[in-house]
């Protein structure tokens, strides 16, 4: 299975085994290893998403799916967006 | 006197033309900081209650803290304060970067008030700490560029301009404070305050050093802050403020459609793209702009010298828009002409308009045509349609000149929907006056209680959910469960209220580990600060500001509440669908937190006490507001 994972414009491709099902918590834990500059600025140090961040699967809230337990689809793209106030 | 401070403020009173200067008191420093902490207990003593915003008896201040112009990250700010024309004649402030809040403080001021009204137009020069008001009768009418050029070629480049353009003059509600051609002191309307004083300018030049406590530690302590990871700083410095608008209109942060919409569907990702980070910095000769002492340099020029929307000024030369502008034209005028937007910034810029509020007022009249209300015969022919850039280009203009339809929009939606008879009460999407920022409380419900309760309605830049410094230890939890929310908004709203009244510059505080404000106030001043400092002073400047309008009888929870802001009713489309913000149980455990009363806001006598402020028990055992209905937990 291949998701998209971006913030912005960096976009990282990340490929899990077909017959494992994965959701956002474990997408997102997945580049603890590959990517730690980028897992350090959205996870804390216990692993939980930053209070500052909001993630979408496919432009939706994953409110309004699972929250992180959201599971993912071949193709699907997990969107992190920063949440800061603009001047 | 302490670290920080130059130690004086000059007073001018533009009636006589007279001025002088005041030394500033070690606990007023200490107690209120400085910016608008120090202005609101100020002029809560200098202006009297009931005085005409727009008249003599009201004073304008502008102000710095004692981190600007220092080597603390990042002290490029100054503030703007006074009674509000805008806002039923509440507490009124406008912050600004840029580099005259520094160079204020090099001509040997922290501040001025300035109070009174001159016979005729003037402007103020500082110069090395020798003030003089100067005619400038052949300078008023300008635009703030033309401005701006020709009293650096009577002055020499070496001097920092603010001031307003002809919307101030024309005390336009919609007009801001301008300086270095192209930053901002937007909201409150304090433009028209300046203009109705018939003052254009104030003009500062100066070498004098902000004295340090410990010069050593405070460099020390920049360097050290800057090697620390920043969560915001790559976005900040790649885009500035535009690298989030693609985001926002599809999270469902950004107002959409006049605040009726959804980004997702209205605004899908291929319009919003157009009108966002690397649209924007891809534009042609864009180069990064930084304000005084910023690392960060979110800002930047860009050049169009050519097209429907060339560019008038500079050489074709103008500033890049930012998030807010960016909404305010763009996504909330279903706009996706990034060139309309850019020249829009110029001439906000140059006649000195707020483009929050000039943004919002267009939103109102385009959903009055839309919905039929208006016709072309009342906007002078032109086609108020979504999307439509040439007729949204040409109504700011209007409104910045007060020409036709532009005068009936000139003092922003409450006015105009009054001129208009009150049409389209739904699209009127603004708070007491104050028409709202381009962050939308469905998708943060805690900007509610900061766009209600606050001395200054409708702000995103006076703390809460919105604006979280890394390095400190809050509970959040759920952000759409309404209680127990209280503890950690006062938090975030308290250290803000600081961060502002410092002069730092709040990209600064959200990148940067929070206990490094109370660390540099300390080294630059030579007080004690810590957290527990920080909340209290905060504390005491949101009440002082709170009180000006208490005095005024003016009690923030009979603002009117749009429903379109908090779900009433719901959007049934896009990221903050099916959402209503329980907002009345957030100001009221807000208030109980606080030891205010839920129908009045009054502060009790044991929390002024706390606060160290027992001189105001006296006046608020008088003051004379509407008690608002009581909320229980059903509402």
């Amino acid at each position: 299975m291949r998701l998209k994972l971006a913030c912005g414009h960096r976009k990282l491709w990340l490929q899990f085994p077909e017959d494992i099902p994965v959701n956002v918590a474990q997408a997102l834990q997945s580049i603890k290893d590959t990517y730690p500059e980028v897992y350090e600025r959205w996870c804390d140090s216990k692993g939980r998403l930053r209070s500052s961040l909001a993630v979408f699967v496919n432009s939706e809230h994953i409110r309004y799916r699972k929250g992180m337990d959201t599971e993912l689809s071949d193709g699907d793209e997990v969107y992190v967006i920063p949440i800061i106030a603009g001047g | 006197m302490s670290g920080g401070y130059m130690g004086k403020i000059l007073n001018v009173n533009l009636t006589t033309g007279k001025t002088q200067e005041e030394q500033l008191g070690q606990e007023l420093c200490r107690d209120y900081i400085g910016g608008y902490g120090m202005a609101a207990r100020l002029l809560y003593d200098r202006i009297p209650a009931g005085a005409d915003p727009l008249g003599p008896d009201n004073v304008l201040g502008l102000l710095t803290g004692p981190l600007t112009g220092t080597p603390a990250v990042i002290g490029s700010r100054f503030m703007a304060v006074a009674k509000s024309p805008k806002t039923t004649g509440g507490w009124g402030d406008a912050n600004c970067g840029g580099y005259f809040g520094p160079h204020l403080k090099f001509a040997g001021y922290d501040g001025v008030f300035l109070g009174g009204a001159a016979p005729k137009p003037l402007y103020l020069f500082i110069n090395e700490g020798k003030a003089q008001l100067l005619d400038a009768s052949d300078l008023w009418g300008l635009g703030v560029t033309a401005l701006e050029d020709v009293l650096k070629e009577r002055h020499g480049k070496d001097i920092q301009i603010c001031s307003i353009g002809p919307a101030g003059e024309m005390l336009s509600l919609t007009a801001c404070i301008m300086n270095d051609k192209e930053r901002a002191a937007g909201r409150s309307g304090l433009g028209a305050v300046m203009g109705s004083k018939r003052l254009k300018a104030v003009v500062v030049r100066g070498r004098m050093k902000v004295p340090l406590h410990d010069k050593e530690k405070i460099t020390g302590l920049r360097k050290k802050i800057l090697k620390q990871p920043a969560p915001f700083y790559s976005i900040l410095h790649n885009y500035g403020t535009c690298g989030i608008t693609h985001d926002s209109a599809l999270s469902g942060d950004s107002p959409v459609k006049n605040w009726g919409g959804a980004g997702t569907v209205d605004f899908p990702s291929e319009r919003a793209r157009k009108i966002s980070d690397k649209a924007v910095v891809t534009l042609e000769g864009y180069k990064a702009y930084a304000c005084w002492g910023c690392p960060i340099a979110c800002g930047g020029k860009v050049v169009q010298k050519s097209g429907r929307f060339a560019l008038e000024f500079n050489n074709g030369v103008g500033h890049k828009p930012e998030y807010e502008t960016l909404c305010m034209f763009g996504t909330n005028l279903l706009n996706d002409d990034l060139a309309s937007i850019v020249k829009i910034n110029e001439i906000c810029n140059n006649l000195g308009l707020d483009t929050i509020t000039v943004g919002g007022t267009i939103g109102y009249i385009i959903e009055c045509y839309e919905s039929g209300l208006l016709t072309k015969k009342d906007t002078d022919g032109l086609e108020m349609t979504w999307g439509n850039a040439e007729a949204i280009v040409a109504m700011t203009e209007k409104i910045g000149r007060r020409e036709g339809f532009g005068d009936v929009l000139a003092d922003g939606i409450r006015v105009a929907w009054e001129k208009l008879g009150r049409i389209g009460t739904e699209y009127a999407v603004h708070i007491e006056g104050e028409e709202v920022p381009a962050h939308d409380p469905k998708f943060t419900p805690g900007l509610a209680p900061t766009y209600l309760l606050a001395a200054t309605p409708a702000r995103h830049t006076q703390g809460g959910e919105l604006l979280i410094p890394p390095g400190l230890e809050i509970t959040q939890g759920d952000k759409y469960v309404y209680t127990e929310k209280a503890e950690t908004h006062w938090k975030l709203v308290c250290l803000v209220e600081v961060c502002n009244a410092a002069g730092l510059c709040m990209f600064g505080y959200l990148n940067y580990p929070i206990q490094a404000i109370p660390e540099q106030l300390a080294a630059v001043t030579g007080w004690d600060y810590d957290m527990d400092g920080m909340q209290k002073t905060g504390m005491r400047i949101f009440t002082m500001r709170h009180a000006f309008n208490l005095r005024e009888g003016l009690n923030p929870l009979t603002r009117n509440v749009p429903g379109r802001l908090v779900g009433k009713p719901p959007l049934s489309e896009g990221n903050v669908r099916g959402v209503t913000v329980d907002y009345k149980t957030l100001n009221r455990e807000l208030l109980e937190a606080a030891g205010w009363d839920t129908r009045m806001t009054v502060p009790s006598d044991e929390s002024l006490r706390r606060l160290g402020m027992d001189f105001l028990i006296d006046d608020m055992s008088k003051v004379n507001v509407p008690a608002a209905a009581p909320s229980t937990n059903s509402d």
